[in-house]
C-alpha cells in the first residue's frame, strides 16, 4: 500500500497534543505501549539478523559466535548475481514502463481532461483489489495462449510489476502534481508559446521530478525480492532473487537470512529517502524540525 | 481558461497506452480467470465453483483464511488504533517522528522476508524458544509458529502499523476544541467519546479493520515462506492446485481464485466507502 507517501502528510497534520492538563496516567501506558510496539517491529530483524551472521545457534538464546562466512559465500555463490541481476532489471524495467505510461496520464487528468479522473483512479487502485496469487493466475490464464504468448517470459513478469505498482505511481504523481498547482503552470506556459510537449518536458517534468522519485522507489522495494508473480510467472525459467531466497531455505538457511537482510536494507534504504528526503519540504512549513 | 484547446482524438491517443495497458493487463486477465473458473464459455459449467463450497479441503481451506484474516485484522485494528491514539497523545512529542517512521516502514513489510525472520525467534530453534525454554517455559507446547495462530502473530507484524497509519489521520481530525466544547456544554469525558469521538473515529477505524481484512486473506508469500503447504488456507490451495505438483486443476484453481478475489474486491471496496465517510472529518 502506497502509506510511505502518506507518510509525510501524516507528519504535516500532526499537531502536538499540547495537552492542557497534562495527566501523568496515561503516559505512562503510552510509553508502556511503545516499547512493546517497537520490540515487536525489531526483535525478527535482530532474530534474522544474528542468524545471518551466526557460526552455531540452535539451542542458545544468542549464537555461539559470529562470522562473515555467509555473507561471502552467499555474495559468492553463482547464482547470486543472476538472481540480484535479474530482479533489478525487471524492477528497473517497471519503473521506466510505469513512469512512461502513468505521466502524461496524470499530467492530462490534471490539466486538460479532469473528467477522466474517476476512470484513471480506478483502474489504476484497482490492484489494491486483486490479491498478488489472483493476479499471477489471471496473467497465467490469459497469456499462455494464442494469440499472445508470454507466459512463462520475464516480458509478462514486467507487465505483471507495472501492474502492481499502478497505486503507487498514481499516489506520487497525483501528490506531486498537486503540490505545484499544475494548471496554472501550464497555462502560463501556454501564454509565453511554448507547446505541449514543451511545456511537459520542460515545465511540468522538472517540478514533478521528486514525485517520480519517490514513486519509482516504492515500485522498486515491492519488486525487487517480489516472490508470487515471479514464481508463478517465470519459475526456475527465469530465478529471480526472492525465488532463489526461497528455493535455498532447506539447504542454506544461512544464506536464505543473508537475501532477508539485504532485502530489509534495500527498503530501509529507500524509506529514509522518502521519509527524510522527500519530506523535508512538508515537515519545513509546519515549523517541526 | 488557458487558449490551449485539446481535441477529442489528441486527448484519446494521449491516453491509449494506458487504457489498452490496464485492459490488457487487469479487466481481460480478470475476465479470463472468471470464464476459467466456470471451464470456458462454451462447455461451462459451475461445477467447480460449486465445488469450493462443498468440497471438505476447500471448506476448510474457506473456514482457515476466514479464521486468520477476521482475527488478525481484529487484532491488528485494536493494537493499531491504541498504539496510534498514543502517538497522537503522548507529551514525548520527540518519540513521535520516529514512531510515525517505523510504523510506515513496516506497513509495507510482509512477502517472504517476513516469513523467515519470524521463524529465526519463534521456530523450535527460535531465540524467543529458547530464551523462554531457560525460564522453563515449553512454548512449543502450546504455540506453533506453523499454524493459524502462528501465522496471525506474523501477520500482526504488518497489521498493526498499518492500522496506526490509517488511524494518525484521523486521531489528527479529533481537535482539543471538541473536548473543550463538549466540556462547556457539560459533557463529561465519557459524553465526550460517547457522542463525538466514537462517532468521528468509527468510519475510520471500520475502513482501516476491512482493509486489514482484504491484505491478510490475499496474503500468500509470507504463508509461502513460513509454512509451505502445511497450513490449509485459501491461497496456498489455490497454489497447490495451479502448480499440480500433487494434482494439477487449474480450473478448480481459478474458481478458487474467483471465490477469494470476490472477498477480497468486497472488502476493498467496503473499504473505499467507508474511507468517504471519514473524510468527512479528516479532509475538514
Amino acid at each position: 500500500m502506497s502509506l510511505m507517501s502518506d507518510a509525510p502528510a501524516v507528519l504535516a497534520t500532526q499537531q502536538p497534543a499540547e495537552t492542557r492538563q497534562a495527566r501523568r496516567g496515561p503516559e505512562i501506558g503510552y510509553l508502556i505501549l511503545f516499547v512493546i510496539f517497537t520490540g515487536y517491529m525489531l526483535i525478527p530483524l535482530i532474530g534474522v539478523g544474528l542468524f545471518s551472521v551466526a557460526t552455531t545457534w540452535f539451542d542458545t538464546v544468542l549464537p555461539v559466535g559470529y562470522t562473515v562466512d555467509h555473507i561471502v559465500e552467499t555474495l559468492n555463490d553463482p547464482l547470486f548475481v543472476p538472481t540480484v541481476g535479474r530482479s533489478i532489471i525487471a524492477s528497473l524495467a517497471t519503473i521506466a514502463v510505469s513512469v512512461v505510461l502513468m505521466t502524461p496520464v496524470m499530467f492530462l487528468i490534471h490539466v486538460a481532461a479532469p473528467r477522466a479522473r474517476p476512470l484513471v483512479e480506478f483502474l489504476s487502485l484497482l490492484p489494491f483489489a486483486l490479491p498478488t496469487i489472483v493476479l499471477a493466475l489471471s496473467l497465467i490464464r490469459t497469456y499462455s495462449a494464442p494469440p499472445i504468448v508470454l507466459s512463462g517470459t520475464p516480458t509478462l513478469l514486467i507487465l505483471a510489476y507495472v501492474v502492481t505498482g499502478l497505486p503507487f505511481m498514481y499516489r506520487a504523481l497525483d501528490n506531486s502534481l498537486r503540490a505545484i498547482d499544475t494548471t496554472t503552470l501550464n497555462e502560463a506556459s501556454a501564454t509565453l508559446g511554448a507547446s505541449r510537449w514543451t511545456t511537459l518536458r520542460r515545465v511540468i517534468l522538472p517540478n514533478i521530478r521528486t514525485g517520480i522519485a519517490a514513486g519509482a522507489l516504492l515500485v522498486f522495494s515491492v519488486t525487487f525480492g517480489e516472490f508470487t508473480l515471479s514464481s508463478f510467472i517465470v519459475g526456475d525459467a527465469w530465478k529471480t532473487s526472492g525465488v532463489w531466497t526461497v528455493a535455498i531455505w532447506d539447504d542454506q538457511p544461512h544464506k536464505t537470512t543473508v537475501m532477508v537482510m539485504i532485502g530489509f536494507l534495500i527498503s530501509w534504504i529507500i524509506s529514509l529517502v522518502i521519509l527524510v528526503g522527500f519530506s523535508k519540504r512538508a515537515t519545513v512549513e509546519t515549523g517541526q524540525r | 481558461m488557458s487558449g490551449r484547446t485539446w481535441s477529442r482524438i489528441g486527448l484519446l491517443l494521449a491516453f491509449a497506452p494506458f487504457l489498452i495497458f490496464c485492459l490488457m493487463f487487469e479487466l481481460i486477465p480478470t475476465f479470463a480467470l472468471l470464464v476459467g473458473s466456470i471451464g470456458g464459455v462454451e462447455r461451462h459449467s459451475f461445477e467447480w465453483i460449486g465445488k469450493v463450497f462443498t468440497n471438505a479441503t476447500f471448506q476448510r481451506s474457506i473456514l482457515n483464511s476466514l479464521l486468520l484474516a477476521v482475527t488478525s485484522s481484529f487484532l491488528g485494528a485494536v493494537i493499531g488504533t491504541a498504539i496510534g491514539y498514543a502517538i497522537t497523545r503522548t507529551r514525548h512529542n520527540r518519540l513521535r517522528g520516529p514512531l510515525i517512521g517505523l510504523a510506515s516502514l513496516s506497513a509495507n513489510a510482509g512477502g517472504i522476508s517476513l516469513g523467515f525472520a519470524f521463524i529465526t525467534i519463534l521456530g523450535s530453534a527460535g531465540m524467543i524458544t529458547i530464551l523462554l525454554r531457560q525460564f522453563g517455559i515449553d512454548l512449543m507446547s502450546f504455540f506453533s509458529i506453523y499454524s493459524v495462530i502462528g501465522l496471525i502473530v506474523v501477520y500482526l507484524y504488518f497489521q498493526v502499523p498499518l492500522m496506526i497509519v490509517l488511524m494518525l489521520p484521523a486521531f489528527a481530525a479529533l481537535k482539543d476544541d471538541w473536548v473543550e466544547a463538549s466540556a462547556s456544554l457539560g459533557g463529561s469525558r465519557t459524553d465526550f467519546w460517547r457522542r463525538v469521538g466514537i462517532p468521528v473515529l468509527m468510519p475510520s477505524i471500520v475502513a482501516g479493520t476491512v482493509l486489514l481484512f482484504a491484505s491478510s486473506m490475499g496474503a500468500y508469500a509470507t504463508a509461502q515462506a513460513l509454512i509451505g503447504s502445511r497450513i490449509n488456507l485459501m491461497t496456498i490451495q489455490i497454489s497447490i492446485l495451479r502448480r499440480g505438483e500433487i494434482l494439477y486443476q487449474p480450473a478448480q484453481a481459478d474458481a478458487m481464485a474467483t471465490v477469494l478475489l470476490a472477498i477480497v474486491a468486497l472488502s476493498v471496496l467496503a473499504y473505499h466507502i467507508m474511507q468517504r465517510q471519514a473524510q468527512r472529518w479528516t479532509h475538514a
